[in-house]
Parts: C-alpha cells; structure tokens; sequence
C-alpha cells in the first residue's frame, strides 16, 4: 500500500523507470545466484566425498548417504532455482524459490560439514546475499524457512539443533531472533536502497522531460530560424530586382531628360541613384549572411597562407593606394570552407586598412597555438576601438562611426563573427582607442563544418 | 500460459515434497543411533588395558574409516579441553581380521594421535570391542576411580555432527563432580564390526 502511493507520487514515467531498474536488478540477482547455487552443489558434494564417502561395517562399505544427498537433494535444491533464473528472470516467485532454495541449501551444507559452527555462517552469509535484490520479503521468506526449519527439528529432532534430547518450545525463538537482528539491518538497507533508487528515477524522469522540452524548443528555434534566413534571402533577393529599375530609371532620367529638369530635381535624382546603390551595397550583405548558414560547402584542409595569398591580392589596389604594409607569420593548415576563410581574412584586413588614421596602416598576422586550437591574430596601428563596443561591432549593421567618415554598411565583422562560430571557434577583440586593434579569432586544430 | 503455469505449480509442489522428503530422511538418518549393548558395569578383568590406581579410565572404541567418528574425537577433545583432573584415556581402533596392514591408519587415527594424553590402542579382530561389550563407533566407556561403569554412550548429537551434546555434558559433568546427569545416551556412527546377517551374506 505504501509503495502503491509512492508510486502514484512518481509519477508515471518515473515509475516506469523505476520498474525497469527493479526488473534488472532482480533479473541480475537471479543470474548471480544461479551461478552461486551451482558452485555450491559442487562444494556440497565435494564436501561428501571429501568428509563422508563410505559407510562402514567392519570391513564392508558402502556410499554414505551423504553422498548420494548431496548430488540429489543438492541437484533438486540447485536445478529448479536455476532452470526458474534462465526461464523466468525477475519473477516474483524465481527470487522467492531461490531464497527457499539457498536456506535449505544451507541446511545441507551444515549437514554436510558435520554441522560445524563456521558453516553455520552460511545462513547470515545468504541473508546478505538476498539482500541484493532490494526486496526485503525475500528476506522473510529466507526467515521463516529459518525459522520452520528450527521449529520442526527442535520438535521431532532437538538434539540434532539443540544439542539436548529435550528442549524449550519457544527455544528455536532464540536462533530466528538472531536472523532476524540481522535482517533489520538487512530490512532497512533494501528500503533505503528502494527509495533511492525512487529518487534517481522520479530525477531521470524529469531530466529527460526536460530534454525533451529542450529539443522541442531547439527544433522550433531552428525552423524559426530557418525560416527567417529563408525570408531574409528572398526578400533581399527580391528586393534586388526593383532596386535596380528605381536606379537605372532615375539615371535614364536625368541622362535624356537632364536638360529640362531643375538643379533641384537633378540633385534629388542623384541622391535616389545613391539610395538605391547603398541599399543594394546592404542587400548583398544580407544575402552573404544569410549565405554562410546556408552554404553546407565542402569542408576541406586549407592551408591559411594559401587563403591569405588570395585575400592580399584581391586587395592589392587597397594596399598600393593607402600604402599599407602586411607582414605575418608562418600560417597553419586548417580544415574548413575556403570561401569563408577568404571572406573571413577579407573583412578584417579591410577594416584594419579602413580604419586608419595613419598615413601608412601596419597590419601583422600571427598565429599560436593554444591546447587543441590555434588562435589567429590580425593586429593594426588604427584608430582602435572604446572597450564599451567590443560586443556591439560584431552586431548586424552596426557601426561607431558615420558614412561619411568610413564608408560601409556595418556588416562586415557580423558575418566574420558568424563564419568563426560555424567553424566551431570564437572572436573576439583587444583594442585602445589611438593605439590600434587586434582581432582575434580561434580555429581548432581540425576544423570541421 | 495458464497450462503452462498449471504445469509449472505443479512441479514446484512436486519439488518442494521431494526437497523435504529428501531433507526428512537425511535428518532421520543422521539421528539414527548404532547398535547399543549392555557393557560390564565394572572394568573387565580380561582386558589388555591398563588402568591407574586412584584414576577414573575413559575409553572410546572407533572404527577406523567411520566419518561420522570423527566428530566423536573431536568432542573427546573439547572434553578432555575441559577437565584438567587426572584421567587415563584410550582411544581404541577396532580393526576387522580381513583388512590389509595400516589399513587403520588414516585421518582418524592422526586425530587421535594428536590428542595430549590419550593411548591410541590398535584392536585386532575386536576383542577388546567384545570384552568391553560395543558394537558401534564413537561409543565412550567412562570408569571411575573404583572401576565402576559411570557413564556408557555417544557423545556426539546425531551422526557425525559437532556440537553441544548431553553425552559429552554428561562425561565433563561426571569427571568434575562425580555426578552423572545422564549414565548413558545415544552411539552415533558406523558398526564396529561386521553384523552377522551382513557375515553371513559376504562369507
């Protein structure tokens, strides 16, 4: 009844659980003492032959009884709890029968051994045993074979238990009463086993409810996320299209009409063709953004050199112009998306170019290797940046400073910060205004995406 | 599946008789005592065995292969652990006329050896078995000091079964008070000699 309103308490998952913990238990016990019972019928009748082969008469023998006990009251003792452990594992009635079975077990070991004390052991050794099964009415079934098993020999056989041809009715009390001192503890230790068993289960229940919960979450932030992605690309996709018509018209505007409009109207037309060219600037980097989640490119091994080779000589127009000088140091090999490296390294010596008030920008690459990952340094002497923004500028479109004096759109370190993340590593920044940054970012050793 | 529990209810019960038929007769077997005679009630004069003026004399006859005196010797151990007074003791080894030489000398025979103070005696043919008026092993013989029978029985509590007995209570009782609580009990253990329907039967 107890055990019943726990249950309901658990809950039902937690009680499934729980079941499914109890089942292997009893199931394991079973096997353990199939294996434990074996191995005593064959020290049952090792014992026989050892102790007690023959009897005697005069100079006739013949095969003790012993003998012929121990191989078959041991085999019926052995074989029905072991056939009941392979064919009905974790039963009600396989746990019960064997503890039946293990106390008359002892009984004839004791038997077998010339009742000496140290096989007497044997019992409190079994009680122990059965306590593995963390079911304490084992234990009482144990108990009371014990106990009826005292209680018949001290009525028809005392001295064969007492040592006395009459004894006390109430003398088998005395020897049940020490199983059971035993079995408090024995008791006490299976509920405490039961209830903790109880706890780990209702915890499990409610941890995979929780992943559960999570996944679901997850799942619907995933296709939220997806689906936005997905928005995002085709609208600006989208967006490309009348964008370019609005510019192209404007210009055929002024280009055929230029004459007949007024300074004013060719001055709004201008500045309609700039409003679109910059829109169009921020739809390609929305795109790109998007791109990156997207592109499911093959990962490769890449070697960094290579990557900055390429990226150095698509900016070589921006170095000659600002005269910028770039030095590095040996680069490792990684396995990424090539693509991604480029833009990667792209974005951040054009902004380490950009954004310097220098008359000659110096940028240096370097590269270290720390525990599994090595970590990528591109450090300039350029304006720098205030410790308060070094979240803020990996943000989408944001920017510390006004088009007019850096030109951009704000996006450039967003999708750096998203192309190491997809990589598996982090960005970050150290930076004083006046004395230059370093943006660093790591790469583990093998890179996969 | 309800035949099949039927049949398996009814193996188990099956079972269980056979367990505590087989548990019943091993314990009615083991609580069957050996042949007990009348032996003289004073220290026969015919003996070869030497007994000391003034000395209670306990004498136990064994069969030399009998398992279950084994046990016996071990009480007479426990006994003679207990009593510190002067005693002349035997440990007599009852050896059938149709045995090989040393066919004695076995387990038993270094147990009884291995007793301080006891006279491990070799019996052949049994005479002295038959003076003394024994026929089954384990059975102890104790006389005091004016040659008078105390006490005649076992002291073990069932066949070849260690233990707290009212044999071996009665002997430690006899030889520290000269009060008998039992003068005779129950002899565990095998036939010191072949009976004679089973002479009968081999010859």
């Amino acid at each position: 009844m107890f055990i019943n309103e726990k249950n309901l308490v658990m809950g039902k998952r937690a009680l499934a659980i729980y079941q499914e913990y109890q089942r292997k238990i009893f199931e394991d016990t079973d096997k353990l003492f199939a294996y434990l019972m074996l191995g005593e019928w064959c020290f049952g009748i090792f014992c026989a032959f050892v102790i007690s082969p023959l009897r005697w008469e005069g100079s006739v023998s013949s095969t003790h009884i012993h003998v012929w006990a121990a191989i078959f009251l041991g085999g019926a003792l052995t074989l029905f709890p072991v056939v009941l452990a392979i064919f009905y594992p974790g039963k009600t009635v396989t746990r019960h029968i064997i503890a039946f079975s293990q106390m008359m077990m002892s009984a004839l070991l004791i038997h077998l051994t010339g009742g000496r004390i140290e096989t007497h052991f044997h019992i409190f050794g079994s009680l122990a045993f059965l306590a593995f099964y963390r079911d304490w009415r084992v234990l009482m079934t144990a108990t009371l074979v014990v106990g009826l098993d005292h209680y018949f020999r001290g009525l028809y056989w005392p001295q064969s238990v007492y040592g006395m041809l009459v004894a006390s009715n109430w003398r088998w009390l005395e020897h049940v009463g020490w199983v059971f001192f035993e079995d408090i503890f024995l008791v006490l230790s299976c509920l405490r086993g039961s209830k903790e068993l109880r706890a780990i289960s209702t915890r499990q229940a409610e941890l995979e409810s929780m992943n559960s919960k999570l996944d679901l979450r997850t799942k619907e932030l995933t296709d939220s996320n997806q689906e936005l992605e997905q928005f995002a690309h085709i609208a600006a996709h989208d967006l490309q299209s009348p964008l370019r018509s609005v510019a192209t018209n404007c210009q055929l505007l002024e280009e055929l009409h230029g004459e007949e409009l007024s300074d004013d109207a060719k001055h709004f037309a201008r500045n309609a063709v700039e409003g679109a060219k910059t829109m169009n600037t921020t739809i390609n980097d929305i795109l790109e953004y998007s791109r990156i989640s997207k592109d499911t490119g093959a990962s490769q091994q890449i070697s960094l050199e290579s990557v900055v080779d390429l990226v150095l000589s698509n900016l070589a127009g921006r170095i000659a112009e600002t005269g910028a000088i770039i030095t590095r140091e040996p680069l490792p090999m990684a396995d990424g998306n090539l693509s991604q490296m480029a833009r990667l390294f792209q974005n951040l010596l054009e902004n380490a170019i950009k954004f310097s008030d220098k008359s000659q920008p110096k940028i240096h690459i370097s590269a270290k290797k720390v525990g599994g990952e090595w970590i990528i340094s591109v450090q300039d002497n350029g304006i720098g940046i205030e410790s308060k923004y070094f979240d803020k500028i990996f943000e989408m479109f944001r920017r510390l400073h006004t088009k007019s004096e850096y030109p951009g759109t704000g996006a450039g370190l967003s999708i750096c910060k998203k192309i190491v993340e997809k990589h598996g590593g982090k960005i970050w920044l150290d930076s004083e205004p006046g004395e230059g940054s370093t943006f660093s970012f790591s790469v583990r050793d093998e890179v996969r995406v | 599946m309800k035949r099949k529990t039927a049949w398996m209810l009814g193996f188990g019960i099956v079972w269980l008789l056979f367990v505590l038929a087989g548990t019943i007769y091993l314990q009615n077997y083991s609580t069957q005592p050996g042949r007990s005679l009348a032996s003289p009630t004073r220290w026969p004069t015919q003996t070869s065995l030497k007994r000391l003026d003034n000395t209670p004399t306990l004498v136990m006859f064994v069969h030399p292969k009998c398992a279950c005196s084994s046990a016996s010797v071990g009480e007479l151990n426990a006994i003679l652990a207990h009593f510190t007074g002067n005693l002349k003791s035997y440990v007599v080894f009852v050896k059938p006329l149709d045995t090989p030489n040393d066919w004695e000398r076995d387990s038993l025979w270094k147990e009884a050896k291995a007793l301080p103070g006891v006279e491990v005696i070799l019996d052949q043919g049994g005479r002295e078995a038959e003076r003394f008026r024994v026929a089954t092993s384990g059975v102890v013989l104790l006389y005091d000091a004016d040659q008078q029978l105390k006490f005649s029985g076992g002291i073990t509590e069932s066949r070849g079964h260690s233990g707290d007995n009212e044999g071996k209570s009665a002997v430690i009782s006899i030889l520290n008070t000269g009060k008998a609580t039992l003068a005779s009990t129950s002899i565990f253990g095998c036939s010191l000699l072949e009976s004679e329907s089973h002479a009968h039967n081999v010859h």
